[in-house]
Formats: structure tokens, sequence, C-alpha cells
């Protein structure tokens, strides 16, 4: 395969950043990169995305890095993270200054309130969703374990994590 | 401290907590921006969704907390500080470790931070849920964009930007 050009790389994750709307960000750009560019293979992409998994942050911007580093370096991997990004942080710039402009605004405040009642039940189904899994297992201790950390006996997250997680990762070591 | 300064702080720390995604993030983001007196509960569950409306990364909407604790400025700084050090992590992971991926140690990672991260998001539920559910009409339209985005294929941010509507028009 030729090498991938900066501008590609900036085009097809300025697309990907304008068009994933609603979640879903994976495999928008698993159609993109794997299916319609050729720019890696099933596996690749399987690792790429183990990787973004793996490490804390943002999936779809941990994603569009390590594609964007298999293409082009760090260069590549900046500018599709930056792509993927700008589009939304642009839209929200706006969104916000018509919110805090009209702030006060009783219909605004009133769809508002609607817009973030349905969020909220957004969340809590893709959680469910995403957590089928460690919802119908023995995992499932920890997972209330971690909900009465946080919200009943508000232990902050760094703590949280500094003595739960080694924990839990020793309970998913790997078995000889 | 400089306000630029706390932000940098305050985000660029919430950056590697993000075990799993951002969302996992919630419930101690919230707790720091109420600590701070950088919006309050009900402005934290707003700007929240309003980052479902917007493509990419719902996460990206750390731009309107940083805007509402220091302007432009800060919401320049708090979604740099937000996406920079996990994206560094990243890269240098990507660059020394490409192995990493067909680590077994990595898959114990994956898997044992899984429940931490889905119990995170469901602090992250309630946490939303306090101040965004409270009225009847309000309950209504949560649980029937939870019932919708389970049994439909429904773009999720119509149904969110429904929602909107739906109030709009059931009032108070």
């Amino acid at each position: 395969m030729s090498e991938v050009s900066l501008s590609q790389i900036a085009r097809h994750f300025l697309f990907l950043g304008s068009t994933t709307l609603g979640g879903g960000v994976v495999a928008h750009v698993r159609e993109r990169v794997v299916e319609r560019l050729g720019w890696m293979d099933d596996e690749e992409f399987l690792v790429a995305l183990e990787i973004s998994q793996t490490l804390p942050g943002l999936n779809a911007v941990n994603l569009s890095i390590v594609v964007g580093e298999k293409l082009r370096g760090s260069t590549g991997a900046a500018l599709a993270s930056v792509c993927m990004v700008l589009p939304g942080a642009l839209i929200l710039s706006v969104l916000g200054a018509l919110t805090v402009h009209h702030a006060d605004d009783p219909h605004l405040r009133l769809a508002l309130g609607g817009v973030a009642a349905s969020a909220c039940g957004l969340l809590l189904t893709t959680t469910l969703r995403v957590g089928e899994k460690q919802l119908r297992s023995r995992q499932l201790v920890l997972v209330i374990l971690t909900v009465l950390a946080t919200s009943v006996w508000k232990v902050p997250l760094p703590l949280l994590l500094a003595t739960l997680g080694p924990l839990s990762v020793w309970l998913a070591r790997p078995r000889a | 401290m400089h306000p630029l300064l706390s932000i940098v702080g305050v985000f660029g720390g919430l950056s590697l907590l993000a075990v799993g995604g951002g969302a996992a993030v919630l419930p101690q983001m919230q707790r720091e921006m109420l600590a701070h007196g950088w919006v309050d509960r009900a402005q934290f569950a707003e700007l929240y969704s309003l980052g479902q409306l917007a493509p990419g990364p719902n996460m990206t909407m750390v731009l309107l907390l940083g805007y509402h604790a220091a302007g432009v400025a800060g919401g320049v700084t708090a979604l740099l500080a937000f996406l920079t050090p996990s994206s560094l992590l990243t890269l240098l992971v990507c660059k020394l470790w490409r192995r990493a991926a067909q680590s077994r140690w990595r898959l114990a990672v994956q898997q044992g931070l899984a429940p931490l991260t889905i119990g995170l998001m469901l602090s992250g539920v309630w946490a939303i849920a306090r101040t965004a559910v409270r009225t009847p009409v309000q309950w209504m339209l949560a649980l029937l964009v939870a019932g919708l985005v389970a049994k439909t294929r429904i773009n999720p941010a119509l149904l969110v930007l429904g929602g909107g509507l739906l109030a709009l028009v059931l009032g108070p």
C-alpha cells in the first residue's frame, strides 16, 4: 500500500468527527478505515481497538491516535485525533454560547430539561449494554462495590482505582 | 492559583483516570466541578447532555465546563488538558509496545478494569439523574429513551433531541 497522505488523514477523520453522532464511533471508524479505505486489515484494527480501550482516555480519540500513528507516525496520530474532535468542539461551542445567552428563557430551560433526562436514559442503556457480561458474572460484586464506593461512600476516584483496580486485575489475571 | 492552572490540573488528572472511556470519570468530574464552584449540579447535567447533541466523542463537552469556569480560554484549556495526557500515553504505548495487544496481561487489565468502568458509569447515571430526572415528564422521557435505545436502532442523538422537543410540548 502506498503511503497515505496527511491531507487524506485529515479529510477522512474530519468526516468521521462530524458524522458519528450518538455514539457508535468505533463501528464508523472500522467501516471507513478497514472496509472502505483498506488502511488496516481486521486484525490490525482489533489490535488498535484493544490498545485504545485498555488505556485511559476517550476511546474514539485513542483509536484515532493508534490508526494515525500506524499510517504516518506521530504527525498522523496528532492530525487524526484533532480532526476527530474538532467538528464536535465547534458545534458544541455554538450550542454552549446559545444556551449561555438565553439561559433564562423558560422554553429553553424546559427543552434542556428534556434533553438532560433523555441523555440520562441513553447513558443507562449504554451502560447496561456495555456491561452485560460484567453484570451477569461474579464481577457483579466489583460493579456494586464501585457504585457504593463512588456514590455512597464518596471515595475519590484515584484512591478507588489504586485499591480496587489492582485487586480486580489480579482476579482476572492470566492463568497458566 | 490562576484559574487556567486549576483547569489544567483538574482535567489533566481526569484524563488519566478515564479508564474504559470518558463516561467513567463523570462522577469524579462532577464532584470536582462542584468543589471548585465552576458549575452547579443542574448545569453539569445540562452540559453533559448537550454533549450528546454534537458529533464526535460526547465528552468533548468538557469544553463547556471549562468555558463556565474561565471563559473561552478556560474552554480550550479544559479540552486540551482532558485530551493530551491520555493521548500522549496512547501514542507512547503504540510506539514502544505494539505487542501489548497480544499480551495476556493486557487482557487481564482490560477485563479487570471493566467492572470498575461499569460501576463508575452507573454512578455517572446517578450523578446526572439526581438533578436531571425529577419531574414526572422527565421520568417518562428518561425511561422512554432508555427503552427505545435498547429496543430500536434509532440514532440516540435524535432520541435525545426528540426528548427536548417533547419536554417543550408537554410543559413542566
